[in-house]
């Protein structure tokens, strides 16, 4: 007499393991993610095609100087890079009482002047709320 | 039912933590992760950025990238390149999206004339919007 073999058929998927794939995929992921922040100073280029001349007063502009060993000249004097903001400001509020046009910054670099020097002084431009910003060379 | 005269309790406490629903959860947290991921696809050099207080944030896939390391080396995508070679690859980025924002990330102990000569690739390539990249200082305490 032959013993009959009993084998019986696994109706279901197993989902055991289900979880750990699922737990493996999502570290795997939130390893690898970089979410979208950047931050950075904004500026927009002026653009030849764009953007004509324009000619402006000497009234109009507040020029900053960077020069090569770090020193900072705002209107011809030497200054802190974090007075800029306040001087600035001063000279806008002065502007906007008088209902004239908000200044221009030109600011002048030094090829050999630190990139984080024209940095902390865009920073300042942007604190004291002026936008009307240009970027120059000082000549050597 | 009553058994020696006292009512027993209906409810009976699980004795083990629920697991059946852990897969469902770790595939929601899946799903949220592969919706809003973006595996990185660039590298870049290795720059030491610098800190600014009023810093703004900038959607990150309208980014176009360019690296400037602090002996004046630039880098896109991954390769180093001529700074005569800027202009054109971004004026083809620019062709493909108009709006594209080009992140500078320059060393802060970098030259301002490596600076001033990307600048000028960067109005070659009539580039309008540019970011330079900064690291933010967290403000007030």
């Amino acid at each position: 007499m032959r013993r009959r073999k009993r084998r019986r058929l696994i109706q279901e998927i197993p989902q055991a393991s289900l979880p750990d794939m699922a737990f493996l995929l999502l570290i795997f992921f939130i390893s690898a993610t970089v979410f979208g922040v950047e931050h950075g100073l904004p500026l927009v280029l002026p653009s030849a095609k764009r953007s004509p001349r324009i000619s402006v007063e000497p009234t109009e502009v507040f020029r900053i100087q960077a020069r090569a060993d770090g020193t900072v000249m705002a209107e011809d004097r030497v200054v802190q890079v974090a007075e800029i903001e306040t001087l600035l400001r001063a000279r806008n509020a002065t502007r906007l009482a008088r209902q004239q046009s908000e200044l221009i910054v030109i600011v002048e670099i030094h090829p050999d002047a630190a990139y984080e020097l024209m940095v902390s002084i865009l920073d300042q431009i942007r604190a004291a709320g002026s936008r009307r910003v240009a970027l120059r060379s000082l000549e050597e | 039912m009553r058994r020696g005269g006292r009512f027993r309790s209906s409810i009976r406490a699980l004795d083990h933590i629920p697991t059946e629903s852990m897969a469902d959860i770790a595939f929601l947290l899946l799903i949220f992760y592969l919706t809003s991921a973006i595996l990185r696809s660039e590298t870049g050099l290795v720059v030491d950025l610098p800190r600014a207080r009023n810093t703004l944030r900038q959607p990150r896939e309208q980014i176009a990238h360019i690296w400037i390391d602090k002996d004046g080396r630039a880098m896109i995508n991954d390769l180093y390149v001529e700074y005569e070679e800027v202009a054109p690859i971004l004026a083809a980025k620019l062709r493909e999206n108009p709006d594209l924002i080009v992140a500078v990330n320059t060393d802060r102990r970098t030259r301002y004339r490596y600076m001033q000569r990307a600048l000028e690739e960067l109005k070659k390539a009539e580039t309008v919007r540019v970011s330079f990249t900064t690291v933010p200082i967290p403000s007030g305490p």
